[in-house]
């Protein structure tokens, strides 16, 4: 990862990233191949991620949210996406919105089995993997790194799921 | 009376370990694979529990799930478990276990008194003596605290439960349920085809009935089979084994439900008490095994009678002999085994099966181990004080009388098997009734879920371990893997058939216990059938029969049989009950995990919540959301502070955090037809750069929600909604988007947690923004009421808009969430110097009811925009969601309540939200309307409210009426007035 990329730690497991920026592209279905094929040329990324899955960009990842959404994290500051047309689809910065959190694996899998009933085998949620689920209540956009789980969750509830995945953590010994 | 010993040797317990125990203070020891009951017994103990409804003594009838009796409270304190059962219950060193449901004693139960009212408290005691004409509620107010006081079974601590639970969620290609030799065999092929297995025991030790069986299976040992399968199990990679865990309930799409204990010798490294487990499999199998029932006989639930198996469990497993001088009755081939078993341990062991004839196979076994085989007799009634001593038999057709009376101390009986199918039934498969076997087979379900071995209806290890190979293949199969096919082999496998149960005509029913745990007797279900109560959904309804914790596990068969005898019906043409989760208790702990206390809920922070409790605010929970309430200063109280942060922003400037409101972009070039849809008023037509005020209703047109949207361009907007309606309102844009208008090309997005928003209100607001927003023109020209801009803060972008809900010059700020503090300081620090302060959720409420603006009171649920005074918004050049079904005659009445101000007729008084609103001695009834949101008004000197009256301003304008609050005990006398008490004209807001 990139050394610009600034990490907490404040337990062994869990830790929260910051300085990174959060893009949204939503495009039409008709034009969907067209713009996210330019954002993904812009980024880095070596394709366009299928629905649930993510790719990794140049000092990021763009992450397939939804079939017609894809989200740009980038860890360090890079230039502007190219305009998107309305008539492909608009875009949306989001860097203010989620918190990023980090868990090491392998205790990320059964420390996030506690919270969601998501099938978490490594064969249904392999490296690359995008998932949108609820972690205790909250709505989470997480996706699976060769070392990590990384959980995108809304800035207001950063703090209280910190905290409970940190006592969950404390529970496992 | 002391009757149970432990054996010199055998048994499944580790003699080298020695564990102290208590029971009712009583210091015991056992030993490491002891359950709590075979300590008990072991130590001679018996007698451990009360009866439900006559506090009757009982014992320790089963070995198993299937014990009705002996339930205790385990712990003390916090820590306290009621309703743990005897037999269940591992034992460990340390532990406390008391008698239940008896006062002040077991031994000395006041309680018992209730034996000499017997006669008295039968089925439907309490529907006869409590409801009915001339015993109203009152009647029933009266004895209704002593009889809840009486009810329940056990007590449950009051004291906050200290010990931790999880919440496991996991997904598996097989969940096998039960490891007797049905459910092993099946996690063995199962796994040798690659499937991922889960295998669930309720035991703390793997084997179903293999633990206790000291025959063979598949020509080995029976010991020797399971230690080789247990290796087995233990070396593959791909089956998860959970013992101590019981499955509890199947749900849909194959979910089942399961609790697991802590090991308790691992009570101090593994942190959690339980844990809960939600597994979502691809198939199931249940190999849950089947339940022994009872025998329907006079006293059959006195301490010393137990179930045949339980008693082989004892002397087998735990090498526990419950007694000397055993009579074994029984209806089947099954109790043989047991009746061998016992007679080669020594003890004295007399067999009466109610069958005329048996094979020639199980003659032998009697004859070569000294039993005293007595066919076609039953027993008639067992005889004893606290525990059974002697039983009465006579022949088995009930025809003639008791021929002799036998000395015993332990009665086994066996009336046959029940498989257990609960969990089956809980997805709603209907059972079928095989009258051969004598017992519901279970039914074909829907969905992959199978049932084999005992749980199918086969009575031989052999057969359950042949159908737990078949089953598990066929599995395999559909899950598109390979396994040697089997045939499953055919329910049954006794060589005589079992004798159905039939009562002497003789016995005296009320001493014969159908269903022990509930206190239900053969007099019962009599009478319920006598007073038609012949469905058994009814008879359990009107006799508690199966109700209790134990689901009626050995209870459902013996009464439906006594039913179809009462009933001359079959039990077929009965039917059984159906069953519903929990298959067994569970404690609300483990259902709860980590979802108590902070964790209860996750909490939202606004991205100024330490920033704004740093300047003293006292925050409140609304919703999810922690938003400051008012900032005291010099111990305010929050009256004394909110007045005073109204009256500094009216005459200074006012700063709220409104960051909590709900933020939705809303973009693509359909995006101005997409509001156009979902708003009463128009949005194509405003210019970017503007806001505007929108009401959206529901289908129904009631009104939903409202708020401003901003038209930052041509294609994008930027709506906010109320906080409490944020989701609802998002989900639903989502839901019309996506089903009713996928041709639209929109784009909808939550930013409320991108941006922090401060509400800057007040006379200053102008120069307060204008101080610390650069290079914007706050005049009125060039920043008009309901105009947009974008400004700088610190050279950070942010936007604003004039809008105000206070009615004051007003502003709304919205900055990037994490330069949201930096902002509100810099507010704060010019507020404070221009004489304003902070305002909080108190302040906000109360200075939009002085402007006559609804709120989430008023926008309840039932009110239409005609009700709230917001007619004329909405528009007549467009359709928009909630206009057709707006102009329904009965929301369009004139008579509807509609929104009004409200004063008290003598000023210092004051009035309350929720009062009713009615005509001076009409104030009884529901009146002609309530009142919704009230404030003391510091501008105009006392309370004013805001409510809904019948016909409204039109017709009730300048006149008074009562503002009733019998609860309370409050009633004022109110004038009906225009909703907009401060500045209706709007002179200050477009300052």
């Amino acid at each position: 990862m990139p050394d610009a990329a600034q990490l907490s730690t404040a337990t062994p497991s869990i830790s929260e990233r910051t300085g990174w920026t959060l893009t949204q592209i939503h495009a039409w279905p008709e034009s969907f191949a067209q713009a996210a094929g330019s954002v993904a040329a812009a980024c880095g990324a070596s394709s366009i991620p299928a629905p649930g899955q993510a790719a990794e960009a140049t000092d990021g990842v763009l992450l397939r949210v939804h079939p017609q959404r894809l989200w740009l994290l980038q860890y360090v500051k890079a230039g502007a996406l190219p305009d998107l047309p309305v008539d492909q689809g608009v875009m949306l910065d989001l860097s203010q919105s989620r918190c990023l959190l980090r868990i090491a694996m392998p205790a990320a899998i059964d420390l996030i089995a506690g919270f969601c009933g998501l099938d978490l085998r490594a064969p249904a949620f392999p490296v690359g993997a995008v998932r949108l689920t609820s972690l205790h209540r909250i709505p989470v956009t997480l996706w699976r790194e060769a070392s990590h789980v990384a959980i995108l969750a809304p800035r207001s509830f950063s703090q209280s799921l910190r905290e409970a995945l940190e006592e969950a953590l404390r529970h496992r010994g | 009376m002391s009757t149970g010993f432990r054996l010199p040797q055998g048994g499944l317990i580790d003699r080298n370990s020695q564990y102290r125990f208590s029971f009712d203070g009583r210091a015991l020891t056992g030993h490491a694979g002891d359950s709590l009951a075979s300590a008990l017994l072991a130590n001679g103990i018996q007698f451990v529990a009360r009866s439900f409804k006559y506090h009757r003594p009982r014992g320790i009838m089963g070995a198993g799930l299937e014990e009705a009796n002996a339930l205790v409270t385990l712990g003390d304190g916090a820590r306290s478990l009621p309703n743990a059962v005897a037999s269940t219950e591992e034992l460990h060193d340390g532990l406390s276990a008391h008698a239940q449901h008896c006062w002040p004693s077991l031994n000395t139960d006041f309680g018992a008194v209730n034996q000499l009212f017997s006669s008295l408290l039968g089925a439907g005691f309490y529907y006869k003596t409590f409801m009915g004409p001339g015993r109203g509620p009152k009647s029933w107010l009266f004895y209704e605290h002593f009889i809840r006081r009486a009810a329940g079974l056990g007590k449950a601590s009051r004291e906050p439960d200290p010990d931790q639970y999880e919440t496991v969620n996991t997904f598996c290609d097989l969940l096998i349920i039960g490891s007797g030799p049905a459910g092993l065999e099946a996690a063995r092929i199962a796994a040798e085809a690659g499937l991922d297995v889960i295998l669930a025991e309720r035991d703390f030790e793997l084997g179903g009935a293999l633990l206790a069986d000291t025959g063979t299976i598949e020509r080995q040992p029976a010991a020797q089979w399971l230690a080789s399968q247990v290796d087995r199990l233990s070396k593959s990679v791909n089956i998860r084994v959970l013992k101590r865990t019981t499955a509890f309930g199947l749900y849909d799409g194959t979910v089942a439900g399961l609790v697991e204990r802590r090991d308790p010798a691992q009570a101090t490294t593994i942190p959690w008490r339980e844990r809960f487990w939600i597994v979502r499999a691809k198939r199931i199998i249940i190999a849950a095994g089947a339940m022994e029932r009872p025998l329907l006989f006079a006293g059959n639930d006195r301490p010393g009678v137990m179930l045949a198996s339980a008693v082989g469990s004892y002397l087998n497993r735990w090498a526990v002999a419950p007694g000397r001088r055993v009579v074994l009755a029984t209806t089947n081939d099954s109790a043989y085994a047991t009746a061998r078993d016992l007679a080669i341990a020594g003890l004295s062991v007399t067999l009466i099966d109610s069958r005329d004839r048996i094979s020639e196979p199980l003659h032998r076994l009697a004859n070569n181990t000294g039993i005293d085989l007595r066919l076609g007799q039953s027993v008639r009634a067992t005889l004893g004080s606290r525990h059974v001593r002697t039983v009465d038999i006579g022949p088995a057709n009930g025809q003639g009388a008791v021929g002799s009376r036998l000395a015993c101390d332990i009665v086994a009986v066996s009336g046959g098997w029940s498989p257990t199918q609960h969990l089956l039934s809980q997805r709603g498969v209907k059972p079928s009734w095989n009258e051969s076997l004598q017992a519901f087979l279970p039914g074909r379900a829907n969905e992959p879920i199978d049932c084999v071995g005992s749980a199918a209806g086969l009575w031989r290890s052999d057969d359950c371990a042949r159908s737990g190979r078949a089953i598990a293949a066929a599995a395999a199969a559909a899950l598109g893997r390979k396994a040697p096919v089997e045939d499953i082999p055919a329910p049954g496998g006794w060589e005589t058939p079992i004798r159905p149960v039939r009562l002497a005509s003789d016995l005296n029913l009320k001493k014969i216990f159908v269903d022990l745990q509930h206190d239900v007797t053969a007099a019962d279900i009599l009478l319920a059938n006598q007073e038609g109560y012949e469905a058994p959904e009814l008879l359990k309804r009107y006799t508690t029969l199966g109700m209790a914790a134990d689901q009626g596990r050995t209870s459902a068969v013996p009464a439906l049989a006594l039913l179809s005898e009462m009933a001359n019906r079959s039990v077929g043409e009965i039917g059984t009950t159906t069953f519903r989760p929990p298959f067994a208790p569970v404690s609300i702990g483990a259902l709860a995990g980590m979802e108590r206390d902070k964790h209860l809920l996750p909490i939202r922070r606004s991205p100024l919540h330490d920033v704004v409790a740093d300047s003293g605010a006292h925050m409140l929970e609304t919703g999810l959301w922690m938003r400051p309430w008012y900032y005291p200063q010099n111990a305010e109280t929050v009256d004394e502070a909110y007045l005073r942060e109204m009256r500094q922003t009216r005459d200074a400037v006012g700063i709220c955090d409104v960051s909590t409101l709900g933020k939705i972009a809303v973009q693509g070039p359909d995006a101005a037809e997409f509001l156009d849809r979902v708003y009463v008023n128009g949005f194509k037509a405003m210019k970017a750069g503007m806001a505007r005020y929108g009401v959206m209703l529901r289908e129904d047109g009631i009104v939903m929600d409202d708020g401003t949207s901003w038209r930052l361009s041509e294609t994008e907007y930027f709506m906010t909604t109320t906080t409490g309606n944020a989701a609802k309102v998002m989900a639903w844009l989502e839901d019309l988007l996506e089903t009713r208008w996928p041709e639209l090309r929109v784009s909808l997005t939550s930013v409320t947690d991108q941006w922090a928003g401060i509400s800057v209100a007040g006379p200053h607001a102008r120069n307060l923004l204008a101080a610390n927003i650069g290079e914007l023109d706050f005049a009125n020209e060039a920043f008009p009421f309901m105009a947009v801009r974008n400004g700088v803060f610190n050279g950070v972008p942010c936007r604003l808009a004039r809008i105000s809900f206070s009615g004051e010059l007003a502003y709304e700020v919205y900055i990037g969430a994490s330069h949201g503090p930096a902002l509100w300081r810099a507010l704060r620090n010019t507020a404070k110097e221009l004489g304003g302060c902070a305002y909080g959720l108190e302040a906000l409420g109360a200075l939009r009811i002085e402007k006559g603006h609804v709120g989430g009171p008023e926008l309840d649920g039932r009110t239409t925009l005609e009700d709230l005074g917001l007619g004329r918004m909405a528009s007549t050049k467009k359709s928009f969601i909630g206009d057709v079904l707006r102009q329904r005659p009965d929301l369009r009445r004139d008579d509807r309540a509609r929104l009004v101000g409200l004063v008290p007729v003598t000023k210092g008084e004051m009035f309350k939200g929720g009062a009713i609103l009615a005509e001076q001695g009409q104030e009884d009834g529901h009146g002609l309307g309530w009142v919704t949101s009230v404030t003391e008004s510091p501008s105009l000197g006392h309370w004013i409210g805001l409510g809904f009256i019948q016909g409204g301003l039109d017709k009730w304008q300048g006149k008074t009426v009562l503002a009733a609050d019998p609860i309370r005990g409050r009633s004022t006398l109110v004038k009906i007035v225009a909703p907009h008490f401060l500045d209706p004209e709007g002179t200050r807001l477009h300052a």
